[in-house]
């Protein structure tokens, strides 16, 4: 944790810089009585450097963290230990997998409508996220797309798409 | 005269059947919340926060938002007492001693007593707010941009420094807050700012997007990585009554942490977190027995459910009279008002007097069903805890995407949604808390339009803001609570 703080901190003091310059250079710091588009932004891009580099120096110094700090004492939270975590390029699995899923269904969303895409996103996640059975994932895709439709559609009024090929 | 006439109208509209239906909803709605570990209070209100497009009526739109808030405090003891598993953060400290009580066999008077505490501290913090909101909401009357700046900046530094979490981070994430809150066009002199050719960023990020994303989804993929799994203690609650013994012993608790909630709710940064944490260091210092924290004393349940009950009351004081949220349940009801067209602050009061005194009247009536909700039904609300996560993840996620497309109806703001998900994710990763940010998004544009004014109005010189009497006592308060607090965490630190 140590090192992705360190990097983190670094990056960030990237970003601090950039926005620093790109505030300083495009946007404009106007004078003190008018301060221009660029002024609020590059004090943030100037404080975030600062506040970057005291991260980076704190994290040169952090101890390996204690299991569960913020559950408090004699208070389990029953989590998983870190290391059992099943993972894919060092990102926990099940947390890639649903981000492709949801990823995949932004994309199809407005390009297939929202009963097509909500459907596949229902199937993808209980077949390759959850492993669920074949029919426990058509039954709980069925139901939770048509009542989130009935929902959003009808008792909150929302214009959700229609698939263009479907009349 | 004019608190009882103003309440007396709150009532009548507080008791119309739409915002009692909304009162109810959002009492159930927020115990289900705080029952169910991995969703809080801020990340379901924000879930809600599309539906408040919905609403016709901003008043049954925050009263729906307050009950999710002050309901999911009376929820998370539940689970804390039942499962060793807290519902929400205000209720961590009510497991060291429920948890025990429940394996004594005493599960029932633990619950009894936390929800007995928690309608007795929410309905005081009412009337606190009753009666202190309007006076406040009067002297803010007369504050200027340089007021406004100061009370507004003052505000955020406190909820950063007196959140308990790390000062650098919390800084940093307020100031990144800003900068997010500064995309889109700059309303003074109409240059686009930070959009990079991106038509959809012109009009800057959506606060729904952004608090949904870092607060909703941040929390899902984070829990996907670690779901909790839970054994119940016990499925027989038994006498949920108090016996006379456990009353004579609570009942200094129940009134300690009331008093500490509220004061603590007030301050930015304070919250139902701290003051139950601080509760229950009070009681523990000052108990007669204090070898039997830790072990189930009912002064260890009673006392912190009190003060997270009181403390999520108070906490509406600076929204309603000052327009400064305190912590990020407070904001996302503070973005529902500006969705409503509604400017949370000072006027608020005299120019909307029903959504003041109606959302406060609520919250006596929201109290009275919490406490007929939780008592006789706590059985049904752990059958909750059997609702898989592989369901509700997938679920949330759509809720989200599809509640975050509906605002401007493009596909874009699902992006920006993952975006945020994926930048609140990695925030739980590094233990940021991610309240500071969306605080600072919020009053993002009012403190970059006061600073602007002020150094306008002095002709360039930021010492305006030490030359006004308010806000240099402003100012001045911070810098001693700050002194206090960086002085408390050096005795703390290992010499």
């Amino acid at each position: 944790m140590a090192k992705a703080e360190r990097t983190s901190a670094v990056l960030l003091v990237a970003g601090g810089v950039f926005v620093a310059a790109y505030s300083f250079h495009y946007l404009k710091l106007g004078m003190m009585i008018s301060p221009g588009a660029g002024f609020l932004p590059f004090l943030c891009g100037i404080t975030i450097i600062i506040l970057g580099a005291l991260w980076l120096l704190t994290a040169w110094h952090v101890k390996p963290p204690a299991a569960n700090p913020k559950a408090g004492e004699g208070c389990e939270t029953g989590a998983i230990p870190d290391e059992d975590v099943p993972r894919i390029w060092g990102l926990p699995r099940k947390m890639l997998l649903g981000l492709v899923v949801l990823i995949a269904y932004g994309w199809l969303f407005e390009r297939i409508g929202y009963f097509l895409s909500t459907c596949l996103f229902m199937f993808g996640w209980q077949m390759f996220v959850e492993k669920e059975s074949l029919l426990k994932t058509v039954i709980i895709t069925a139901l939770s797309a048509t009542i989130l439709y009935v929902l959003f559609q009808y008792l909150l009024g929302f214009q959700l798409p229609s698939c263009a090929w479907l009349p | 005269m004019e608190v009882f006439y103003g309440l007396i109208n709150g009532f009548a509209i507080a008791l119309t059947p739409i915002n009692l239906l909304f009162c109810f909803l959002g009492a159930v709605l927020g115990t289900a919340v705080g029952v169910l570990p991995g969703l809080g209070p801020a990340a379901t209100i924000a879930l809600l926060l599309p539906i408040a497009y919905t609403i016709a009526s901003p008043v049954t739109a925050i009263i729906l938002m307050a009950g999710i808030f002050y309901g999911s405090m009376y929820g998370g003891s539940t689970t804390s007492i039942l499962l060793n598993l807290p519902g929400e953060a205000a209720s961590v400290v009510t497991c060291i001693d429920g948890y025990q009580m429940a394996r004594k066999g005493r599960a029932g008077v633990a619950l009894g007593i936390a929800a007995i505490g928690s309608f007795i501290a929410g309905t005081v913090g009412v009337i606190g707010l009753t009666l202190f909101a309007p006076p406040i909401a009067e002297f803010a009357l007369s504050f200027g941009p340089p007021e406004k700046f100061s009370l507004a900046l003052v505000g955020l530094l406190m909820a950063v420094t007196l959140s308990g979490a790390s000062i650098i981070k919390g800084l940093i994430l307020m100031v990144i807050g800003l900068l997010l809150a500064s995309v889109g066009i700059d309303p003074i002199s109409g240059k686009t700012r930070f959009s990079f050719g991106v038509i959809e960023l012109q009009s800057g990020f959506d606060f729904v997007t952004l608090a949904m994303g870092v607060f909703g989804l941040g929390e899902i993929f984070y829990n996907l990585e670690s779901a909790a799994k839970a054994e119940i203690v016990t499925t027989r609650v038994g006498q949920i009554w108090p016996r006379k013994k456990d009353w004579v012993r609570s009942r200094w608790a129940m009134l300690r942490g009331t008093l500490i909630g509220f004061f603590i709710g007030i301050i930015p940064g304070g919250g139902a977190v701290i003051s139950s944490l601080v509760s229950y260091a009070v009681e523990k210092k000052v108990s007669r027995h204090p070898e039997e924290f830790g072990k189930g004393a009912i002064e260890g349940v009673a006392a912190p459910e009190s003060a997270n009950n009181a403390a999520s009351s108070s906490s509406f004081i600076p929204l309603l009279t000052l327009g400064i949220p305190g912590n990020a349940s407070i904001a996302m009801i503070f973005a529902a008002l500006l969705i409503k067209g509604v400017t949370p602050g000072p006027f608020l009061l005299t120019e909307h007097p029903d959504i003041f005194w109606g959302v406060i009247a609520s919250m006596y009536l929201g109290n009275v069903m919490l406490l007929v909700l939780n008592l006789p039904l706590v059985g049904v609300w752990v059958q909750l805890l059997r609702v898989p996560y592989g369901i509700l993840a997938p679920v949330v996620l759509l809720f989200t995407a599809i509640g975050s497309y509906s605002i401007q109806n493009q596909a874009f703001d699902i992006y920006a949604l993952i975006g945020f998900g994926i930048f609140g994710y990695m925030l739980r990763k590094l233990r940021f808390e991610p309240g500071p940010l969306v605080l600072a998004f919020v009053l993002g544009p009012m403190i970059e339009a006061s600073m602007r004014q002020s150094l306008l109005m002095s002709g360039g010189s930021f010492l305006i803001f030490l030359e006004r009497p308010i806000s240099v006592s402003l100012i001045g308060i911070f810098a001693v609570l700050a002194i206090v607090q960086a002085a408390a965490t050096l005795r703390k630190s290992p010499k």
